[in-house]
């Protein structure tokens, strides 16, 4: 499998300065020292200051509160219960400090807690923690949530829309329109959406109608709740 | 009312029962429900039994019918058109349901009710419009004793004879027989701790201990005729003849439970070692490498280009041990349960599929493995064997027991003793549970599956 679509990413442009978002204060989270080390090394080569690393939630909490980065990643299981810690800690700082972006990283991806991840609200992550390697793709994602996206790895996405089912309600829907859908799925805006399959924004807010109506899907003042809502459709099917 | 007749007792009683269920003789009226099993396993072991039955009742004026456990027709057969009209006028044609507490005393519907054979004339019929009638109807029994659908031979009253009792009943015998060939008797039958009561289970495990019924029912606080009376009855359900045999019988099962959560213990920590350790250094070699490739100045670019290639080819790498472990334990299984652990395998099936879950909260852990591999080994051998355009599966838990269903479209014939469904079977029995194969040439596989199960 090739990871990201046939082009090694690179990690920097050719000698010039990182083109991480200047300074973006972050903190990390995550049992593995090595490697929350490795990342905290990509963060801060690509612009990124990171305040801290803690190794378990309770940490996470305390750090998080004292010094209020703009953005925490979080490793899903970490000590005590090894299961999803990294969940309950995401619930809680959104809920003290809502401004917080938060990106989740997991060995593997669940669509019952990417769903339970995005309920919460903009600037929210749910990625494979192999992403982190794909750097320029993976600095790229962590602006975007910083900035306010949701984002929904793209494996998990794919293997939703790939499942075959009999009487897909899918089968209603265009090839381009199926594309279009995955990456709704994924938290892609409509700008997102064109510049990845090379047309106008325009058109894609044509598909986009197209397939709100043809899969009855609400309209969605917010990109986040467009997201649960294609999730919720796909997993339902 | 009166009678100046002698009605018979099992007539009085069902008599009664209509009347509690609030039912007039005046009122006729058959429910019909168009989605019936036209094509289950009960269907295909009897058609070429029904259709031997159906030429030797040539000429007799008596009409054929087989129902499922409900009283619901599924398939009939009337040779001339006298009968056929009459069954017609009474409704008594496939997708109608006969049950007692809808119509009234009738040999169908009384046979479910009392769970034998019943026979049922004329004026004994609780409905008027029936009385012009006469009927024998007889259960049939599935490998485990259990009844899943009836035999009936209906008449006009004046043309009945009490032969057609036992000709009910010989046609019943052997469609039970077929339908026990589906399942893989070849080697021992499937022994089958679900179809036990929670007392005999207690029984069997006491008498194994090689305990006298006159200890076991001190123990029980029974008295020894019930207990005598229960034990013949577990000797009879698990097909063993002495205490003896029951005691090898019941550690056999037990060893192969043991052995079975071996293996699983050895899978999880396998699939535990594999996530936790090795993907993760996976990933951290990567973020090194990457680490090393943003160091390496510009003017070696070719060097920074091979660098980007290891990083790549570390997280193929890392993508194909996510998907060994995946076989090997699902993590997500004991993260969440079992209904999304199956909707993510059903979603992996290159067939398309048609999924149910009934599943409210947790079971227990080996109940939960059990039914995931079986589901998953089951949609395996699909994608292999069946050449199928769809498989429906199923997974429903009802009082005490999981459900599970893997039936495709393909092409049948599936080898009963094959290494996939062996293993199957012995996850299924080790939980104390049946596994039932319906799978004639050309006409798609079933693999049905039950497990005793109780919610943790």
């Amino acid at each position: 499998m090739v990871h990201n679509r046939g082009v090694p990413a690179w990690s920097g442009t050719l000698g010039t300065a990182p083109q991480g978002r200047r300074g973006t204060t972050v903190v990390l989270a995550d049992d593995d020292v090595l490697l929350r080390e490795g990342l905290a090394s990509l963060l801060d080569r690509s612009g990124f200051e990171v305040l801290g690393q803690v190794g378990n939630g309770t940490e996470l909490l305390a750090l998080v509160r004292s010094a209020r980065p703009e953005l925490a990643i979080i490793d899903i299981r970490m000590p005590p219960a090894q299961a999803t810690e990294g969940l309950q800690a995401a619930r809680v700082i959104r809920e003290e400090l809502p401004g917080t972006a938060i990106i989740v990283l997991s060995a593997h991806v669940e669509v019952d807690e990417a769903m339970e991840l995005l309920a919460g609200g903009q600037g929210l992550g749910y990625l494979l923690k192999s992403r982190v390697t794909d750097v320029a793709e993976f600095i790229e994602t962590v602006e975007r949530i910083t900035a306010g996206a949701s984002v929904v790895d793209p494996s998990l996405v794919q293997e939703l829309v790939r499942a075959r089912r009999r009487r897909d309600p899918l089968d209603v829907l265009s090839p381009r329109e199926r594309e279009v859908l995955a990456l709704m799925a994924e938290g892609a805006s409509n700008a997102g959406i064109a510049r990845q399959i090379y047309v106008t924004e325009g058109t894609v807010e044509k598909h986009v109608r197209s397939i709100l109506t043809k899969l009855d899907l609400p309209e969605s003042d917010t990109e986040h709740r467009r997201v649960l809502a294609v999730l919720r459709f796909l997993d339902a099917r | 009312m009166t009678l100046n007749v002698l009605v018979r007792q099992d007539i009085l009683t069902s008599w009664q029962r209509c009347v509690v269920a609030g039912l007039r003789p005046d009122h006729f009226e058959v429910p019909y429900q168009p989605d019936f099993d036209h094509d289950g396993p009960l269907r295909w072991a009897a058609t070429p039994i029904l259709d031997q039955v159906a030429d030797e009742l040539e000429g007799t004026g008596v009409g054929l019918l087989l129902t499922d456990a409900r009283g619901q027709v599924v398939d009939r057969r009337a040779a001339d058109t006298g009968i056929l009209t009459r069954l017609d006028h009474i409704e008594l044609a496939p997708g109608f349901v006969y049950g007692e507490s809808l119509i009234g005393t009738n040999a169908i519907g009384t046979a479910i009710a009392q769970q034998a054979p019943s026979v049922v004339a004329g004026a004994e019929h609780f409905a008027d419009a029936l009385t012009s009638m006469a009927c024998a109807a007889t259960p049939v029994t599935d490998g485990a004793g259990e009844m899943i659908g009836v035999v009936d031979l209906t008449c006009a009253a004046e043309d009945f004879n009490p032969l057609l009792l036992p000709f009910a009943k010989r046609a019943a015998r052997e469609i039970g027989h077929r339908l026990r060939e589906g399942v893989n008797l070849h080697r021992l039958p499937a022994r089958s701790w679900l179809s036990l009561t929670d007392t005999e289970r207690t029984v069997a495990h006491l008498a194994a201990q090689g305990l006298s019924s006159r200890v076991v029912a001190d123990c029980m606080g029974l008295p020894q005729p019930t207990v005598r009376s229960h034990l013949r009855r577990v000797f009879r359900k698990l097909g063993v003849g002495s205490q003896v045999e029951l005691a090898r019988v019941i550690e056999q099962c037990a060893a192969r439970a043991r052995t079975m959560a071996a293996v699983d213990d050895t899978r999880q920590r396998i699939e535990r070692d594999l996530h936790d350790g090795l993907q993760q250094r996976l990933v951290t070699l990567g973020l090194q490498v990457r680490a090393a490739e943003a160091s390496v100045p510009p003017v070696a670019a070719e060097l920074k280009w091979e660098l980007a290639r290891v990083a790549e080819g570390l997280m193929d790498v890392l993508h194909d041990v996510r998907e060994i472990s995946r076989g090997i334990h699902p993590a997500i299984l004991s993260e969440r349960g079992l209904e999304p652990a199956v909707k993510a395998l059903t979603r992996r099936s290159p067939v398309p599929v048609d999924l149910t879950v009934r599943v409210a909260g947790r079971l227990p852990d080996r109940v939960e493995l059990g039914a995931y591999y079986i589901v998953s080994e089951a949609l395996a051998n699909v994608a292999k064997h069946a050449n199928a355009q769809m498989v429906m599966v199923s997974v429903e838990l009802g009082r005490g027991v999981l459900s599970l269903s893997v039936r495709d479209d393909g092409v049948g014939g599936a080898n009963p003793d094959g290494s996939g469904l062996t293993g199957l079977r012995d996850r299924a029995e080790a939980l104390g549970g049946t596994l039932t194969l319906t799978s004639p040439p050309g006409r798609g596989t079933s693999v049905d599956v039950r497990l005793p199960a109780a919610p943790r």
